[in-house]
């Protein structure tokens, strides 16, 4: 499955981005909307929570809009608006913590896997114990079906280090794995 | 066990993940984000920021001033007989700092203010060289976290040296001019000037493992220059500072002398290890 970030022209991002920047809220809208679901889907699986995701994916993107005028590189806008979402994510797993609500290890190891495959139930559960960065990382890749060079891009990363990120959060994820049977 | 894990091969993971990502409701997300969008103001663009074309023209009368000036240099000035002194002479003798979180050597150089010191005999993650309590020199261990304010909530930032400065000011608001390529000692790193007036966090500090010695980090609210490298297993910053940009010019070739001098142990390619076969990448 290849889901690209958005249908338009670099050109017409990087001038989105740029109006966007400038305060048109209306270029903003049409910037982020074919990110929405990708955001919120990457979240969704992040948290493990619906209205997890949603604080987190609303925090992210409210905090490109606020902050989008520092932005650098206009090309760059997808390795920053992913690591605002990682950031987000990660201050969502710390609010959990804080609030005393339900871990995440906790919940994966006490969740109802009734309405999931055996095989998804373990992933799930050895997903739970990666760091935010392993998970966003994997995600890119194997859930929105990114090549590697687009992992870099959207992390800001030379390619052989994403590469080298990749291969080491997918070799944690398989000792969670070993490590849940 | 073993045979469990060779069992998640990319579509098993694929089919997994997307169930974990579920179908939530991205419509109203998007309907939730633009009607805070609607009342939240953006922060003040960079006031050094200028547009593309401006930015390209910027850069050509640049280059020609610096090539009229390199030409007009060779045209006047009559070779140089004897060789430049080192701006910074070393002291005799390496000195070795073992219980660093990178152990590492160094020189003092001549004139310089001494050895580095610490804030602590427990102080494991800060280094510093200071002249009468206000030039400063800090190494320091970067984790990425930051605290911006006072009970303000670390935020986290790519430990990426190139990401983790723009993080910095794209994130965090610090004042920073352009990033460029340097070197702290033998290990490749990037630097960029901080410029506290443009800076809106200036408590900015590091959070340094939550270790608590918050008082005791570096301030990014001096005029400075900060100097991130990756040495392998950790990411390791260099904060040089003054408090005036006066007196941060008088310290720089000194302090640059002391950040010359160190000497890391050498570390496999950050890079890491030859991508297996299961990541070569797959373009549609």
């Amino acid at each position: 499955m290849q889901v690209t970030a958005a249908a338009l022209r670099p050109d017409e991002e990087v001038s989105l981005v740029a109006r966007a920047a400038a305060g048109d809220r209306d270029a903003f809208a049409a910037l982020i909307e074919p990110r929405v679901d990708r955001i919120l889907r990457t979240a969704r699986a992040i948290l493990d929570d619906d209205t997890d995701a949603h604080d987190a994916a609303q925090e992210a993107l409210v905090a490109a809009w606020v902050n989008l005028p520092r932005l650098r590189e206009e090309s760059r806008f997808d390795a920053w608006l992913n690591r605002l979402l990682v950031n987000a994510c990660r201050e969502g797993l710390r609010r959990r913590r804080r609030n005393r609500e339900t871990h995440v290890e906790a919940d994966v190891a006490s969740a109802d896997f009734s309405g999931h495959s055996l095989e998804t139930a373990s992933v799930r559960s050895a997903f739970g114990r990666l760091s935010i960065d392993e998970r966003s990382i994997l995600l890119l890749h194997h859930l929105h079906g990114m090549p590697v060079d687009q992992v870099a891009r959207h992390l800001g990363v030379p390619v052989g280090t994403a590469k080298s990120r990749l291969w080491h959060a997918r070799r944690t994820l398989e000792r969670a794995l070993e490590a849940e049977r | 066990m073993t045979q469990n894990a060779a069992r998640l091969n990319d579509e098993h993971l694929r089919r997994a993940l997307i169930e974990m990502a579920g179908s939530p409701d991205s419509d109203a997300l998007l309907t939730d984000v633009l009607r805070i969008v609607d009342a939240q103001a953006q922060v003040a663009r960079r006031p050094w920021t200028v547009g593309r074309w401006r930015r390209s023209m910027l850069m050509l009368v640049a280059v020609l001033l610096v090539a009229g000036a390199i030409g007009a240099t060779i045209a006047l000035s009559q070779p140089d007989p004897e060789p430049q002194p080192s701006p910074s002479p070393q002291s005799e003798g390496a000195i070795s700092v073992p219980d660093f979180v990178v152990p590492f050597t160094y020189h003092v150089p001549v004139g310089g203010p001494g050895k580095l010191g610490r804030y602590g005999p427990k102080e494991p993650a800060v280094i510093y060289a200071r002249v009468s309590g206000s030039r400063k020199l800090q190494l320091f261990l970067v984790n990425g976290v930051h605290d911006c304010e006072e009970g303000r909530e670390g935020m986290v930032l790519d430990r990426d040296p190139t990401s983790f400065l723009e993080g910095l000011h794209e994130l965090l608001g610090v004042g920073m001019g352009r990033i460029g390529a340097t070197t702290l000692g033998n290990l490749p790193a990037v630097a960029a000037d901080i410029d506290p007036q443009d800076n809106t966090c200036l408590a900015l500090h590091e959070d340094r493992l939550g270790l608590g010695y918050a008082t005791k980090e570096p301030h990014l609210s001096r005029p400075g220059r900060l100097i991130i490298a990756d040495a392998g297993t950790q990411i390791l910053g260099v904060y040089i500072s003054a408090p005036t940009k006066d007196e941060l010019a008088e310290w720089m070739p000194m302090a640059q002398a002391y950040v010359n001098s160190f000497v890391f142990p050498q570390t496999e390619a950050s890079d890491g290890p030859t991508p297996s076969a299961q990541l070569q990448e797959t373009r549609p």
